[in-house]
């Protein structure tokens, strides 16, 4: 049934390898290896992933070490943790929610959004930063690519223009050129949107006709 | 919104130099490359463009400013400011809008574990 | 439900599924399944691999050796192509089962 798809790792349950899927996925238990998904991931309250995700979006309630990739959005809800002091994450989406604690690296490439309850220990890349009163950031935080300016000693005049281009692969980058008075111009470092995981599992019919039928022997 | 304001650098004066200390709240609308030292509230307005080794009780930024940037309370950038440096700050907002561009320290504790 | 983890048709696990909840196979596993409890493989699943848990039944596809410590249970439309190693075994009417059944699991 079309409504039945979804996994669920139990809470006492480890899988130590790799999960492709193309259905809603969700972790109460253990996962050391890659996931990979065209749908959704989310490590539960108690649940652990490590090492790589990448999914169209991604929540984490529980705890995840390692590197994830988010086509649409990477969230880490109140209590959740991304990181640790001996390994940084490293995390990118399109958009990326911080309510909970985050040590490592984060680009995205539209929002960056830090909750009354989020910390921050890292690094942060993005166009649009928010933060609620009550969050938490040490660390660096770079916006539109550009290097710090230089003290100026007379009124200049800011303009920004964003250009949209389609690149061949089909996905869009974003490109923001930022003019000051003085003349310069910052040629930001452009954030690409992570592009949408193309997986299907292979249908399993398919995988039973190629079996050959082999006499197993002990 | 000036008579909030105790003192008020406007859109055309510009500071360079010297040390700005109070404890009144103050306004900048012109250009400041100073030291600034205020036990009180301190907006850098829509026009103001500052920058220098910066404390204060409270900040509001709503243009420029750049520096070494030490708050006590609470910063807030609004969503034309720019700000770059190192700004420190126990609390801070930030709205849709704003640029930061440097480092941010708050305390989180998080270097100490959780 | 209590406790349990169910992989989904659209779901291919390649390595290890060990632990204590009951396991609901619907997709494809490559590898081992080594629990400590139920392990169900659906009709739509595709299972290569070795299978160890208190009681297994299947109503796919299992190619690789089973133990099920109380019991294997081979449904209609199970098909296993391995050796199964068992306290109790059920093979229904259309299932296949190509391998060697051993329900000698005395210690001594």
């Amino acid at each position: 049934m079309q409504d039945e798809q979804f996994t669920e790792i139990g809470p006492r349950t480890l899988v130590k390898g790799d999960i492709e899927s193309n259905e809603v996925l969700a972790v109460f238990g253990q996962v050391e290896g890659k996931i990979l998904s065209n749908s959704s991931v989310s490590i539960e309250e108690g649940g652990f992933v490590t090492s790589v995700i990448e999914a169209e979006t991604i929540i984490v309630a529980g705890e995840f070490q390692g590197e994830a990739i988010a086509a649409d959005q990477f969230e880490i809800s109140a209590g959740g943790l991304v990181g640790s002091l001996d390994q940084d994450a490293s995390i990118q989406a399109a958009r990326i929610i911080i309510a909970g604690d985050f040590i490592g690296e984060a680009t995205a490439s539209e929002i960056i959004e830090i909750a009354s309850t989020g910390r921050v220990l890292g690094t942060l890349n993005t166009p649009r930063l928010v933060m609620e009163d009550g969050a938490l950031v040490d660390g660096d935080v770079l916006m539109d690519g550009l290097s710090k300016p230089e003290p100026v000693a007379q009124p200049t005049r800011t303009s920004r223009t964003t250009t949209q281009t389609q690149t061949r692969r089909g996905f869009t980058r974003k490109e923001t050129t930022t003019k000051t008075g003085s003349g310069r111009t910052a040629v930001p470092v452009p954030i690409r949107k992570p592009a949408r995981p193309v997986y299907e599992p292979e249908p399993v019919s398919e995988v039973i006709e190629q079996q050959e039928t082999d006499d197993t022997e002990e | 919104m000036a008579h909030e304001f105790a003192a008020v650098i406007g859109k055309n004066i510009t500071v360079v130099g010297g040390q700005i200390e109070g404890s009144d709240n103050l306004l900048i609308e012109g250009v400041v490359e100073s030291k600034i030292n205020l036990d009180a509230k301190l907006v850098v307005g829509a026009h103001g463009q500052v920058s220098g080794e910066i404390e204060a009780e409270q900040l509001e930024v709503q243009g420029t400013l750049d520096g070494n940037i030490t708050v006590l309370k609470i910063a807030t950038l609004s969503t034309a400011s720019q700000v770059s440096g190192l700004l420190k700050s126990p609390r801070i907002v930030m709205e849709d809008g704003a640029v930061f561009s440097g480092r941010l320290e708050m305390g989180t504790g998080l270097e100490k574990g959780r | 439900m209590a406790d349990a983890s169910i992989f989904g048709p659209g779901t291919v696990v390649k390595g290890e599924i060990n632990g204590e909840d009951r396991v609901f196979v619907r997709g494809k596993v490559v590898g081992t399944i080594d629990i400590d409890s139920a392990a169900v493989v659906e009709p739509s699943a595709f299972v290569k691999a070795k299978v160890s848990a208190k009681e297994v039944e299947i109503s796919g596809t299992v190619e690789g050796h089973i133990t099920g410590f109380s019991k294997v249970e081979i449904l209609p439309g199970g098909r296993v192509v391995g050796n199964v190693k068992t306290a109790r075994i059920l093979i229904s009417d259309g299932a296949v089962l190509k391998g060697l059944v051993d329900m000698d699991l005395g210690e001594g």
